[in-house]
């Protein structure tokens, strides 16, 4: 039983991961990105490519991710300027579209390219005992590496002032302009980073099992549900949403097959939404 | 009769289709795909581009309906004539639920998306989980289940003509009623329409109700077509994204738009076909220069450029 | 002449809402802006903060055009707006809302800068007492007094207020109105819309009569007081 709670919390840090990213991006820059999955597998690609170059596999990991950093600042600069144009739900529609079409490109281009990509890591260690209970090498790594990034995440954005600037745009993005905060430039900072988080979900995808090119539009729409779930504004709420989808995952996924399982995370994530569209913490509608 | 105008013209030019494919079964079967498609996107047009409810889930709608109806001509041996309309029942109930649902709880667009595609991903899985009905990725054959018409070209792209004329009528005859006044009313500022005193919720319902029934009807129609169903081919990719492409290629909130949106989607998937896999990369491309360049359609540029007043 | 306005057009898509409007502010002045609703006092404000693009017409500050300037670029340069709906950060604290009006400030003066933060808790003691509660959390009157606190926060040279006496009770309107007269009589030059007429011309010393967007009158504000068309119209005095 606590087994597969833990393995529920591995996974669900990992959608959280993802989830937050979108959830930045849209706090930030009034936009839900479609094309977030495809950031991760930029990351993972990039990872692959380097390390076939001899690189060591933790450098070309880093390296990978920070790819994945910059094509988010290459995104934001420039295919998502026409959105930026405008405000509200017009920015928003534009913005779906924009980003779904990007997916639809780098998906296309990827399948194309390398579609025998397949990116698979290797720890030294195959097992480890944590708390009494043994787990993969693997898992304990992700979930380290996901905690340190939200501990750290948290840390920027409670007590930096560069963190407040950017919980304020989310807050109100009109507010922040009165008092001098350039949203433009916060908001490709963030970009970036969310698409570098995307990258390390990519990267640690290859550690827990494979990461193929064809898994971009799932890693896009877990990551969209969980946002939603959990409030496509707050942080604490898409933490909390991911780590409760991923318990509700691995709950269904071992009591019945992987269809049905899947067919409830996705009814349970919708019902969530309905009860609570604004979000799961959400105390401000 | 002006006001029946342009669907009479549109009839008699699309009747006069099949002389200009001189009986190529290929074009036919392109031609009729088409009529298909142009019956989905008018049905979208009345959805997202007339009440904005963005349905993520065209595909699942129409798949819905075609499951329904092909499961049950074969399971319960019913004849096409009930089993067809109980489809459409079922894809017009899920959209009039979906739309119910997402005005009680005051969902904004991007929800309704959200749990729209939440559902196109459900009906997929739904439809691969339960094999022992669907068959799953295989998909059920739908040769000799009572619908003979609908295995020859001609019949079947009249059959696709008159079910597209009727969602055409239908479309301009709800836009000509008191609802047409209030979804146009609706797009502009809901608010301000709801405290008109218009009846939002009944609007939106009864226009995702409508077009669901639209939606499910063709799809039906398109599973005896087809020949087979499985679920690739009332997929995302496969339905909703030619139909949001199409819709916003012609124009939305106009009513030939979603007619020449979809007609040229279907061009361009055939001057596409030669990339074979890159094709997604095109459409990802086409998605981001149509809206970023060429937001408000074909029609509209027409409009302009023409002076002419299009519908 | 600190601020001006020049022959403004502006308004929102196809619809103009101020026509050929001109206002001007000198240093240490506090001038009124008074005139029904949809006059377009809020758009006047919004136009000369960058919130809104004018179709016509110059906005100069000290020695400058702030023409097609982003509004936060306005705020940088020193002119603080509180707008109507207040616009603070619900979930953050008071003293986080007003550490982000001192923002603006560090921008303009390159990070070293003087914290009025001593300041603002003088003149608003009772934001000290609230400093960690959530700015969401409190009530109209305070929320109004946070909202102006960050403003000051910045050490701006024009402070702009947009009907800062809608929705507060009577009382705390009037200790609104006092603590602009304490900023006034520092020296900070104000620039104040109201539809509550009495106490903005009791406060400035100039103001203008918007009207349909047009600028109807303009002068002394005592003088203003006295005519008999403005008393009529806004001061409820039968004429």
């Amino acid at each position: 039983m606590s087994a597969i709670i833990f393995d529920g919390i591995v996974q669900g840090l990992q959608l959280s991961l993802l989830a937050v990213g979108i959830t930045l991006i849209y706090g930030l820059g009034g936009v839900l990105n479609l094309a977030h999955g495809q950031f991760a597998i930029v990351g993972g690609v990039l990872a692959s490519l380097l390390i076939s170059k001899g690189i060591p596999p933790g450098i070309s990991c880093l390296g990978g991710i920070a790819g994945a950093g910059v094509l988010g600042i290459l995104v934001d600069r420039t295919l998502m300027l026409p959105a930026y144009r405008f405000r509200g739900e017009e920015r928003l529609l534009l913005g779906l579209i924009l980003t779904l079409g990007l997916s639809f490109v780098i998906d296309g281009y990827l399948n194309y390219q390398v579609p025998e990509f397949s990116l698979t890591l290797q720890l030294p260690v195959a097992m480890v005992e944590f708390a009494g209970i043994p787990m993969r090498t693997a898992s304990l790594a992700a979930s380290l590496v996901a905690l340190a990034i939200f501990a750290g995440l948290f840390a920027f954005l409670k007590l930096t002032l560069l963190g407040k600037c950017i919980r304020s745009i989310i807050e109100n993005e009109v507010g922040a302009e009165l008092c001098g905060i350039d949203p433009s430039r916060t908001r490709t900072l963030i970009v970036c980073l969310a698409a570098m988080m995307a990258g390390v979900a990519g990267v640690t995808q290859g550690l827990f099992s494979s990461l193929g090119t064809e898994m971009g539009p799932e890693f896009t729409i877990l990551g969209l549900l969980v946002a939603v779930v959990g409030g496509v504004r707050s942080i604490n709420g898409t933490l909390a949403a991911g780590i409760l989808l991923g318990i509700v995952n691995a709950f269904a996924s071992h009591y019945v097959g992987a269809y049905v399982a899947y067919i409830i995370l996705l009814s349970f994530a919708m019902a969530t939404i309905l009860v609570r569209p604004a979000g799961l913490l959400a105390r401000f509608t | 009769m002006k006001k029946y105008n342009d669907l009479f013209l549109l009839g008699l030019l699309l009747a006069a289709v099949p002389l200009v494919t001189g009986g190529s079964p290929y074009y036919m079967r392109l031609a009729t795909l088409a009529l298909v498609y142009m019956a989905w996107t008018v049905a979208f047009n009345l959805i997202f581009g007339h009440t904005k409810q963005l349905f993520l889930c065209v595909g699942a709608l129409a798949g819905s309906a075609a499951y329904m109806t092909v499961v049950l001509t074969k399971q319960l041996a019913l004849s096409p004539w009930l089993s067809v309309p109980l489809g459409v029942a079922t894809a017009a109930g899920l959209g009039a639920l979906f739309s119910y649902v997402s005005v009680l709880r005051g969902l904004g667009v991007i929800f309704l998306g959200i749990v729209t595609l939440a559902f196109s991903l459900i009906f997929h899985n739904l439809v691969l989980g339960l094999r022992q009905f669907t068959n799953g990725e295989t998909g059920l054959v739908t040769r000799g289940l009572g619908f003979p018409a609908l295995e020859q070209a001609l019949p079947s792209y009249y059959i696709f003509l008159a079910v597209l004329l009727g969602a055409f009528a239908v479309y301009g005859a709800l836009m000509r009623s008191r609802m047409g006044l209030a979804v146009r009313a609706l797009s502009d500022d809901e608010l301000t329409a709801e405290l008109s005193g218009i009846n939002v919720t009944r609007y939106k319902v009864l226009a995702a109700a409508v077009a669901s029934a639209i939606l499910g009807l063709a799809g039906s129609l398109y599973a005896f077509y087809n020949g087979i169903v499985s679920p690739s081919v009332f997929s995302f990719v496969s339905v909703d994204i030619p139909v949001l492409i199409g819709l916003l290629l012609g124009g939305m909130r106009t009513r030939l738009g979603p007619i020449l949106g979809a007609a040229a989607f279907a061009v361009i998937e055939e001057l596409v076909r030669p990339f074979g896999q890159l094709n997604v990369l095109v459409y990802g491309f086409l998605l981001i220069v149509l809206f970023v360049a060429f937001r408000e359609g074909i029609v509209v540029l027409l409009r302009k450029r023409l002076g002419v007043s299009l519908p | 002449m600190l601020l001006s306005v020049e022959g403004l057009h502006a308004g929102y898509g196809l619809t103009t809402v101020l026509r050929e409007v001109s206002l001007d502010a000198r240093a240490g002045e506090a001038v009124a802006v008074i005139g029904p609703n949809g006059a377009g006092k809020t758009t006047l404000l919004k136009s000369i903060v960058g919130m809104l693009r004018p179709s016509r017409g110059r906005v100069h500050f000290e020695d400058r055009h702030l023409d097609g300037l982003r509004a936060f670029e306005v705020a940088r340069l020193g002119l603080a707006y509180v707008p109507a709906e207040r616009e603070l950060f619900p979930t953050m604290t008071v003293l986080e809302n007003l550490e982000l009006g001192a923002y603006a400030q560090k921008a303009r003066l390159n990070g070293a800068a003087y914290s009025h933060l001593d300041q603002v808790f003088d003149l608003f003691p009772r934001l000290e007492e609230r400093r960690s509660q959530l700015a969401g959390t409190m009530s109209g009157g305070e929320q109004q007094m946070l909202a102006i606190g960050r403003a000051l926060m910045a050490g701006p040279k024009v402070l702009l207020l947009d009907e800062p006496s809608t929705g507060l009770a009577p009382k705390a309107v009037a200790e609104l109105y006092r603590n602009l007269f304490r900023l006034k009589s520092a020296g900070l030059t104000i620039v104040v819309t109201e539809q509550q007429v009495a106490l903005a011309l009791a406060l400035t010393d100039r103001a203008y009569v918007l009207e349909q967007g047009s600028i109807r009158l303009s002068g002394r504000s005592c003088e203003l007081a006295g005519d008999a068309s403005v008393r009529k119209a806004y001061l409820g005095v039968a004429a």
